[in-house]
């Protein structure tokens, strides 16, 4: 049976292991290390191999959520966990000093598989720092030929989240019918 | 009873739609029209003031600091001392009072115009007082809200029950006509304290409320006098956004923006304060009312009613907001609902519904209010512009979800018309997906739909 697969990626901080916590159906496998050693300042612990979530749907089929490693040096990993995947969730951390920058590293490490499935940005803590705005994130974009869904979202928020996936399945198909 | 024409004329202020409906009831019943309440403030002889309300108390301040040009009777519940201002005691038990207070002014007006002195004012100008001085008077009182009339008679009740009926009609069959916006160049005082730092700490995130098509209709409301979703009649399923409170809110963010400077926007019902440097907004009243008020078609002459708008200027420390601070939302937000309660599932005016659509970019759904398949129609309108019809047709919906979505992306400013998109039927975003993986995508798309409204 093939496996279907979301991946949630992003930077240390930016809330993915948050984020599939909030939808996955089973308490999400963490590989968590602490931040002491690796990532100062960016929280209690961070995610050091992946998380792993799982939404199970009514028929029994499951919809596997992979958050990638927040660390570089674990990139390696990056090419396994999108194999099968059907798209891509990329969060980004406003507060952080650059999170242009972030964004723009992203798309590039996963350029190929955004290609062939589809993007959908979530931009978290903008209620601790409101600059850059939406607006911002989508002039990135301006000169491209993406135009992909880009919401503020709080990753503890259920919703937020649900809705983010939701704009990324009727990217990849609008015909869906719910 | 007074003969109309005889009646002296009074401005009400710092008081809601219905002190003000029941004062103009008090006057024309129980004082037999010694006064009549004025279209227009400026034609008034007299100023009433309702000095137990925040709002109502900021207002009196202002205007006592300032030249007095006409009597001012001022309604108070703990009296009021004030040079050459008239007090009445609150709630007026019957109207010997107001009669008493409106003879005497009567008789200082007439005595004025026989004088014929050219002088424009009708009484002699009070000096204007200190700031200070004008509000520790004012402040004696705390603000209360308690009617300004009592015992009312059983036909003036009657009457009010009869008028308030009205005004559901009114909602419904919209006839007030809009006046110009008023806005004010001088800084009116509003004494309280809005902490612009103490703002940032609140949270005020608000997460999407998802509407589906079950609710769409009691939650949006309906027009009756066109079907919507009638290809025939598309030709008058628009709506002129001008004409509405949402069209007055546009412009006042658009002043607000200009400026750089924070507004205040005000109406006998409501006051709407604009933030353009953190682009919030704060709607004082509910979301019911604003929905009822949303509704009203304002432009429109068959009933002679005005609603008057005031756009002020405020500075930040000077503004009551109370612990409202959580009450900011993002004009973004705040825009995009007001054009789905105006839309009713109508298109705008400034779209013509036989041009294809483009949509500059998804909307920041997270917080927006969600019409049904809002998403489906964003993710289809990013790709290919395309007329509302179309896209209607492409996703199988009601015409309405789309004119409602393309009037809150219009005034947020996401939607419009380019004429370089060819009006051909486009599809919705389909690949070739086997039978499994289509029902594997409805039915993830189902249950993340469940988990997140």
């Amino acid at each position: 049976m093939a496996q279907h697969k979301i991946i949630f990626t992003g930077p240390v901080g930016a809330g993915k292991s948050t984020a599939i916590q909030s939808i996955s159906d089973v308490p999400v496998m963490k590989t968590d290390a602490s931040a002491k050693e690796i990532a100062k300042d960016k929280g209690a612990s961070t995610t050091v191999a992946m998380d792993y979530g799982i939404i199970v749907l009514d028929n029994g089929e499951r919809i596997h959520l992979y958050g990638t490693p927040g660390e570089e040096r674990f990139n390696f990993m990056w090419d396994i966990l999108l194999t099968g995947g059907m798209g891509l969730i990329l969060l980004i951390n406003n507060s952080s000093v650059d999170p242009m920058k972030d964004m723009r590293f992203f798309l590039k490490a996963f350029e190929k598989f955004i290609g062939k499935t589809a993007i959908a940005i979530g931009v978290t803590q903008m209620d601790k720092k409101n600059k850059p705005t939406i607006s911002d994130y989508h002039a990135q974009f301006a000169s491209t030929n993406m135009n992909p869904p880009i919401f503020e979202i709080d990753a503890r928020v259920k919703s937020d989240v649900s809705l983010l996936v939701q704009a990324l399945l009727y990217s990849l198909d609008s015909g869906i019918e719910k | 009873m007074t003969n109309r024409s005889e009646s002296l004329s009074v401005a009400l202020h710092g008081m809601d739609s219905r002190s003000i409906k029941t004062m103009t009831l008090f006057l024309e019943r129980l004082c037999r029209n010694a006064a009549v309440v004025a279209l227009n403030e400026q034609d008034a002889q007299i100023d009433i003031f309702d000095n137990d309300s925040t709002v109502s108390k900021n207002l009196l301040a202002t205007h006592l600091q300032g030249v007095i040009q006409k009597p001012v009777i001022v309604l108070s519940l703990q009296g009021f001392e004030y040079k050459d201002v008239i007090s009445l005691a609150k709630p007026l038990k019957k109207p010997d009072d107001m009669l008493a207070a409106l003879k005497q002014i009567k008789k200082r007006l007439d005595k004025q115009s026989l004088r014929k002195s050219g002088d424009k004012t009708l009484v002699k100008p009070l000096v204007p007082r200190k700031k200070e001085e004008v509000v520790s008077i004012i402040e004696k009182n705390e603000p209360v809200s308690l009617p300004i009339v009592q015992n009312v008679t059983e036909e003036l009740r009657e009457q009010i029950i009869e008028e308030e009926s009205h005004e559901q009609i009114i909602e419904q069959k919209p006839c007030v006509q809009i006046d110009e916006i008023i806005e004010l160049e001088s800084n009116t005082l509003r004494s309280f304290v809005y902490d612009e730092d103490e703002s940032k700490k609140i949270a005020k995130h608000q997460t999407a409320m998802l509407l589906d098509e079950n609710v769409f209709n009691q939650y949006i409301g309906t027009v009756d006098d066109v079907d919507v979703n009638d290809p025939s009649q598309f030709e008058n399923a628009h709506y002129d956004p001008a004409a509405y409170y949402q069209g007055v809110v546009q412009n006042a963010i658009n002043t607000c923006k200009k400026k750089n400077q924070n507004f205040l926007l005000e109406t006998h019902w409501n006051l709407l304060f604009l933030k353009p440097r953190t682009e919030e907004v704060l709607f004082d009243k509910s979301y019911e009312e604003l929905k009822l008020f949303a509704g009203i078609r304002l432009k429109n002459n068959y009933k002679k009613k005005s609603v008057s708008f005031l756009l002020n200027p405020f500075v930040s420390d000077t503004i009551n907001i109370g612990n409202a601070l959580n009450r900011f939302e993002s004009m973004e937000t705040f825009m995009w609902k007001l054009a789905c309660w105006t839309s009713m599932g109508r298109y705008p005016k400034g779209i013509d519904y036989r041009k294809p659509v483009y949509l500059k970019h998804w909307p920041n759904f997270t917080r927006l209010l969600i019409t049904p398949h809002a998403l489906r129609i964003a993710a289809m309108l990013v790709l290919n512009p395309s007329t509302m019809g179309n896209i209607a047709q492409a996703l199988k919906i009601k015409p309405q979800y789309v004119f409602v979505f393309i009037s809150a992306a219009y005034a947020i400013g996401l939607a419009g018309q380019g004429a370089r998109f060819s009006s051909s039927l486009v599809s919705a975003l389909t690949k070739k997906r086997s039978l499994n993986e289509v029902l594997l995508l409805e039915t993830l798309m189902e249950k993340l739909h469940g988990g997140s409204s």
